[in-house]
């Protein structure tokens, strides 16, 4: 059925069928058209149109009848319906001719010439017609003019006045009136006999009328005539007229054309059936092909299906093959596939790549030529063992690349079985793993190593430690574990940012590198922290010197981001076997030594010393013991004042801590806070002094003082997370307090430690009305950025400068310095350490109000203050001059003093110690400082002052007795030299006391 | 008993001839074509007014005005159809005969074109069935304007008439549609007079006028002269009373439908003339031999009706036949 289908289809769509298909559809629709053109051709529209001619003709031609007579009897009195149906018939016989095309022509040709015959006898009857229109009209006329004749006459003959000849009258109107009479009788009746009556009277009144000469009748005659002529004709048209065989001609017409018309739907007919019999035909040719096609249409979809599902298929093993392809030949992995026998079927590129042999070279033979010798027989039975019984083996094994090298690869075989279960082929993929053995080197050095430095870890160093240790116990060398922590590191940081910190541990760790030899360990264990390990010998010294070495190694500044930054190294260390210890217990000892150092002073090295780890564990004994006082409220605080001398008020209390030790007695704080600095116990303590001051505040405040207390807090109470929280909550206990009357003093050195963190903190507590001073300013090496970045009110100058600065320019210029720059940042300064009334004096000078040490008031318990307060007056001679003020310019005076002091104590100090003389030029008075300022600047500015005038005399005599001094030491009379020292002081204290007089005049005349 | 015999014929006329009504219109059935006006049956009046107004394609009418004026129409292009139809004559040229091209003389008296269209045959012979088949004549008369159809036809071609033509005529200038034109714009020449009005039952007659009237009525004129052009639907023998021809010189054109048919009853048969306009269009008769109407009236009495008119009946007739005289837009003839 379906192999019948398909040869249907195809000859379907062979070129003759489709010819035949088409012929016999276009012959058919052509035989179609042919028939239904015959068929149309007999339209019911002609043939009714065409009946309806016909009988409008023949009603026409009734319509002139009718109207012909009614012309006859003076019904109609004018003939222009006549002409008009006239025309009307004549216009109807035109189309008449005009036969129906579906006739045949021998038809049309009998139709036209039975038309034309009936034309033709209707033109015959027009033409009587036309007669009798003409007679009519005459006939008409002399019965009109007759009757009006005659019924003159009539009158004419009872008047009898028709002639003057009464008898011939009388004759006459006998005559007439049966003519008259019988002549309007004949018009009604026009028979024979009638006519012959007329005939013989008329002929009897001709005579009569010839005889009487009555002409006027001849008139009455003469119609009379017309009408006996007429009537009859008329009478003989009008019947000649109306017997026309029209009628009959329509009637023969008619049955021929219906005849004809029937003969013509007969053919048609013929026509219709043949129409309907090729239509028939035709339809069940097209169904049949029709139900071909949707036969051939069904097993086309099929097929079509079928093969578009086998091209699909196809289509997707095609991809799967590309890409089976793909994944073969781009493969990192190599891939060997083989026979049964192991003989190399194909390899891949990568397999290329690997083993170095081409897929030439290595299709045919087997596998085992890439074996390296490494793995015995045992393994590879193992491993066929695997495949036949698992089908597959995994697992690293070495080969042998071509060119001999060895290298290990990861190696997959599986076996392909076909459906049999019978091994075919079997499937190698391997990858060369050396990379990542490599890597896996590449690991284990990560896990040793510092991955920024590349230096050993911790974990590295223990090992080695482990190592060195046992080799030393051997060669009775020592181990120094030194352990090294950058100072300042932690700063760079901050200012430069992680990166900088990063170079610059890398710049350390090069260096270090550098400067140690080979045998010598360094590691990087954290931070800023390395550990060093040095051995190879039993001295101590030699470490030192190469630790020595190593400090200043490091202390080199380093160029960072184009800024030169130097660091400086504090290192610990630890002897081993000196301390007999593990190496854990080594490290921390080595950081213990490490943290002495930096507490020493930085840039320095300390060793360790298993005593001092005795200290260590008494310093723990002391820290219990210190908290075992805190708990025991063994802890007090003193009151030191700070005064503002020129208003002579009090500017507030220091509040500094005792510890009342019942065995001890009384301990000053700096006997016990430094043991607990680094330990939380000092966040305690420090939290007892802030309620014990608040509430010493509070109490004060309701004795009616109002006085503001500093309290010292430490950097690791300061730092610590919940500091503002505590202290505000502490504040919030005492509601009597006023914003500013508590200050916390911070020491400059723990401030600069985390200068961002204790700024912020520094602000925080300012919004709730707490101020700050920098405790000890000028020992923390704080720069101008720092100051600038530090929100605290006010700067304590440390004591150290104070305490000095009368004897040492220098100091005296820092002190200077730091109200300066106070000034500048418009910070409080106070003085600390005033311990006598000549520095309160030089302050006052140098424009320092606030002062605090013993020469105003030492620490007294709190008990004490109030006592204090109502006695106090600042010292006279201070009161004297604390309405003065000097220039900056005024300086000078003061610097030159204590340079003249200087000059001669430290002369005072040789001569006295037997020293060698610190001066030269000592007898020039213009070569020392003092002279140089005195006749240069001093002259300058204030040679108008005879005060200063008188200053030059004694300046004299002391060069003049230093030159003797100076003699006697050249001489060797060195002791006598000493009998002229109180002269010297003498002339000294003139010199100062003169320069003491000038400051006050110089400030008193401003 | 006339009326009684009337009645019964009429009644059987009603019954046998299939006739529905006494009162039945005819309405031609192509009005642009043929006949525009409107007949009745029966009809016992015998003078019918002019319609009151007419329905024509005005561009053929147009069309058919310029042709009629056109004497491309003759063989010199001297000669057009108004040449003897003069609208300031009556529609005639009134001359005895027409002169043609070349001063050739014709034979008859050109009838007025006024209400032509209202002739059952056009020439004083009825030879031309037709106002199409008239003007086809006087073309082709060698001694009118002696021309062809082929030698106009292709005159026209030459000027706008091409346009024109194309206008209106699928087939452009043909003989046919030459004449249609020209046809179509005669029928619409037609001139309602006061007498008109009078049958409309004005009185618009004067008393002499009516008394005219009722003569012609009486004397039996009417009896010929009647229907809507007083005159036009039928033939007469001239003489038909009275031999007209008796002591005179007979021409062939004497021999009137003669000449068409041949039958010896058709010899000295004329187209009843129809009367309007007949004061404005002298000559009369077929030849143009009597000068005046009251000669012509006179004649008429004797030859048709076989009566002496007096004076004073001439008179009358005349003066109502002078009422006949219409209005040719808005303007009466002269």
């Amino acid at each position: 059925m379906k192999d019948k289908l398909t040869n249907n289809h195809s000859n379907l769509t062979s070129t003759g069928g489709l010819v035949t298909f088409i012929l016999i559809i276009v012959s058919c629709l052509l035989l179609l058209t042919w028939l239904f053109l015959k068929t149309a051709f007999v339209t019911s529209d002609e043939h009714i149109n065409y009946l309806h001619l016909l009988d409008k003709h023949q009603e026409t031609e009734a319509k002139l009848d009718a109207e012909l007579l009614a012309s006859k009897i003076d019904l109609t009195e004018n003939y222009d319906a006549l002409n008009f149906f006239i025309r009307e018939i004549d216009s109807i016989s035109q189309k008449i001719l005009q036969t129906p095309e579906y006739l045949l022509n021998e038809e049309q040709i009998q139709l036209i010439k039975l038309a034309k015959q009936l034309q033709l006898t209707v033109q015959n009857k027009v033409d009587g017609i036309d007669l009798f229109k003409r007679n009519n009209a005459l006939l008409h006329n002399s019965l009109a003019y007759f009757q009006q004749l005659s019924d003159s006459y009539s009158l004419s003959i009872e008047t009898g006045s028709i002639t003057s000849n009464s008898t011939a009258n009388n004759e006459m109107i006998r005559l007439l009136s049966p003519y008259i009479r019988n002549i309007m009788f004949f018009v009604q009746s026009p028979d024979q006999t009638l006519y012959r009556t007329i005939q013989t009277a008329e002929e009897t009144i001709e005579l009569e009328i010839a005889a009487e000469g009555l002409t006027s009748i001849e008139n009455l005659l003469l119609h009379g005539r017309i009408i006996k002529k007429f009537v009859p004709i008329l009478d003989k048209q009008i019947r000649q007229i109306l017997a026309y065989p029209t009628a009959l001609l329509h009637q023969q017409y008619k049955q021929l054309y219906l005849n004809d018309y029937h003969a013509a739907q007969n053919r048609a007919d013929k026509y219709r059936i043949a129409l309907y019999a090729v239509g028939i035909l035709l339809t069940f040719y097209l169904a049949i092909t029709f139900i071909h096609l949707i036969r051939t249409q069904q097993s086309l979809q099929t097929a079509h299906q079928e093969v578009s599902q086998r091209y699909q298929a196809q289509l997707r093993i095609e991809r799967l093959l590309r890409f089976h392809d793909a994944a073969f030949n781009s493969a990192h992995e190599g891939i060997t596939i083989t026979d049964a026998d192991g003989t190399i079927l194909d390899v891949n590129p990568s397999f290329s790549r690997i083993t170095g042999y081409s897929r030439e070279e290595a299709i045919g033979h087997n596998p085992r030529v890439l074996k390296s010798g490494r793995h015995d027989a045992e393994f590879y039975h193992a491993m066929w063992k695997n495949i036949y019984n698992k089908g597959n083996w995994r697992g690293e094994i070495w080969n042998r690349n071509k060119y001999g090298d060895i290298y290990p690869e990861l190696l997959s075989i599986t076996a392909i079985k076909d459906l049999q279960g019978k091994v075919t082929n079997y499937v190698a993929v391997f990858t060369d793993i050396s990379q990542l053995k490599d890597q896996e080197k590449q690991l284990q050095k990560m896990a040793f190593y510092d991955a920024l430095t590349g230096l050993p870890n911790r974990v590295l160093l223990t090992e080695r430690m482990h190592q060195l240790m046992l080799q030393t116990q051997r060669n009775k060398n020592l181990l120094a574990v030194c352990f090294l922590d950058l100072d300042g590191f932690k700063a760079v940081n901050d200012l430069l940012g992680h990166k900088a910190g990063d170079s610059l541990l890398i710049e350390m760790a090069d260096r270090l590198k550098q400067s140690l030899r080979g045998e010598d360990t360094i590691a990087r264990i954290g931070g800023d922290e390395f550990v060093i390990l040095l051995t190879g010998s039993p001295e101590i010294s030699l470490y030192e010197q190469t630790i020595q070495r190593l400090l200043i190694t490091i202390s080199h500044p380093v160029q960072i981001d184009s800024e030169s930054i130097s660091v400086s190294g504090s290192i610990g260390i630890a002897f081993y076997p000196i301390d007999q210890n593990d190496a854990d217990t080594l490290l921390r000892h080595a950081d213990q030594a490490m943290y002495q150092a930096k507490q020493i002073g930085k840039n320095c090295y300390h060793l360790f010393d298993p005593k001092t780890d005795t200290q260590v564990r008494q310093k723990n004994e002391t820290i219990s013991r210190i908290e075992k006082a805190l708990i025991h409220n063994e802890f007090l605080l003193y009151y030191q004042p700070k005064v503002n001398i020129r208003k002579g008020q009090i500017y507030g209390m220091e509040a500094l801590i005792r510890w009342q030790d019942p065995d001890r007695g009384m301990i000053p704080p700096n006997e016990f806070l430094p043991l607990v600095e680094n330990d939380d116990l000092i966040i305690r303590i420090g939290d007892w002094v802030i309620e014990t001051a608040l509430k010493q505040i509070q109490q004060w405040q309701s004795e009616g003082i109002e006085v503001s207390v500093s309290i010292n807090v430490a950097s690791r109470q300061f730092q610590e997370t919940e500091f503002f929280n505590k202290l505000k909550q502490a504040l919030s206990k005492y509601s009597g307090i006023k914003p500013g009357q508590l200050e916390i003093e911070i020491l400059e050195t723990a401030a600069l430690d985390d200068i961002i963190h204790v700024s912020r903190i520094m602000e925080q507590c300012q919004e709730i009305g707490i101020s700050f001073a920098l405790d000890d300013f000028g020992t923390g090496y704080s720069s101008l950025t720092y100051l600038k970045r530090l929100p605290a009110e006010t700067l304590k100058i440390d004591q150290s400068f104070i305490k000095d600065m009368l004897q040492d320019p220098g100091e005296l210029a820092i002190v200077h310095g730091v109200l300066g720059l106070a000034t500048a940042f418009q910070r409080n300064v106070v003085a600390e350490g005033v311990e006598s009334v000549e520095h309160g004096i030089t302050l006052i000078q140098l424009g320092c109000d606030i002062l605090q040490g013993y020469a105003i008031a030492k620490p007294m318990p709190a008990a004490e203050v109030l006592n204090w307060i109502s006695l106090w007056k600042p010292a006279a001679m201070m009161q004297e001059i604390n309405h003065l003020h000097w220039n900056d310019m005024d300086y000078s005076v003061l610097s030159a003093m204590v340079e003249h002091r200087f000059w001669i104590h430290s002369l005072v100090y040789a001569v006295e110690s037997a020293l060698t003389l610190p001066h030269q030029n000592i007898q020039d008075f213009c070569q020392c400082r003092f002279g140089k300022w005195y006749y240069g600047l001093g002259k300058q500015l204030y040679g108008h002052h005879s005060i200063f005038q008188q200053i030059e005399l004694p300046h004299q005599r002391v060069h003049a007795i230093c030159g003797q001094i100076e003699d006697d030491y050249n001489s060797g009379n060195q002791p006598h030299s000493k009998e002229l020292l109180p002269e010297l002081l003498q002339q000294h204290l003139e010199v100062v006391q003169l320069i003491n007089k000038l400051l006050i005049i110089i400030a008193s005349k401003d | 008993m006339k009326n009684l015999s009337r009645i019964i014929l009429s009644s059987y006329l009603i019954l046998t001839a299939d006739i529905l009504s006494a009162a039945d219109t005819i309405v031609s059935n192509s009005p642009t074509k043929t006949e525009p006006f409107i007949f009745t049956r029966f009809d016992n009046e015998q003078m019918k007014p002019l319609p009151d107004k007419l329905v024509f394609d005005s561009k053929k009418v147009a069309l058919g005005q310029r042709l009629f004026n056109e004497k491309k129409l003759s063989h010199d292009n001297t000669i057009s159809c108004a040449s003897c139809h003069d609208f300031n004559r009556g529609g005639t040229d009134r001359l005895a005969t027409s002169v043609g091209i070349n001063g050739a003389k014709g034979e008859f008296n050109s009838p007025t074109v006024f209400n032509s269209g209202f002739n059952f045959v056009q020439f004083w012979d009825g030879r031309a069935a037709s106002l199409e088949e008239q003007a086809a004549g006087p073309v082709h008369n060698p001694v009118e304007m002696g021309s062809n159809w082929d030698e106009v036809v292709t005159k026209l071609r030459n000027t706008e008439y091409v346009d024109l033509f194309s206008k209106l005529y699928e087939d452009d200038i043909t003989p046919e549609n030459i004449v249609d034109a020209i046809a179509i714009f005669e029928r619409t020449l037609i001139t309602p007079s006061r007498f008109d009005q009078y049958l409309r039952g004005e009185e618009t007659l004067s008393e002499q006028e009516k008394g005219g009237f009722q003569r012609f009525k009486e004397y039996g004129c009417s009896s010929c002269h009647q229907g809507i052009n007083i005159g036009g639907n039928m033939f007469q023998k001239l003489g038909g009373v009275k031999n007209y021809f008796a002591n005179q010189k007979s021409s062939i054109a004497d021999l009137g439908r003669f000449n068409v048919t041949g039958r010896e009853e058709d010899r000295h048969v004329f187209k009843v003339p129809g009367l309007r306009n007949v004061a404005v269009t002298p000559p009369y008769f077929h030849n143009g031999s009597i000068k005046t109407l009251e000669e012509a009236v006179k004649i008429m009495g004797e030859a048709q009706l076989g009566r002496e008119l007096s004076v004073q009946d001439i008179k009358l007739i005349t003066s109502f036949l002078q009422s006949l005289t219409g209005q040719w837009q808005g303007q009466t003839l002269q």
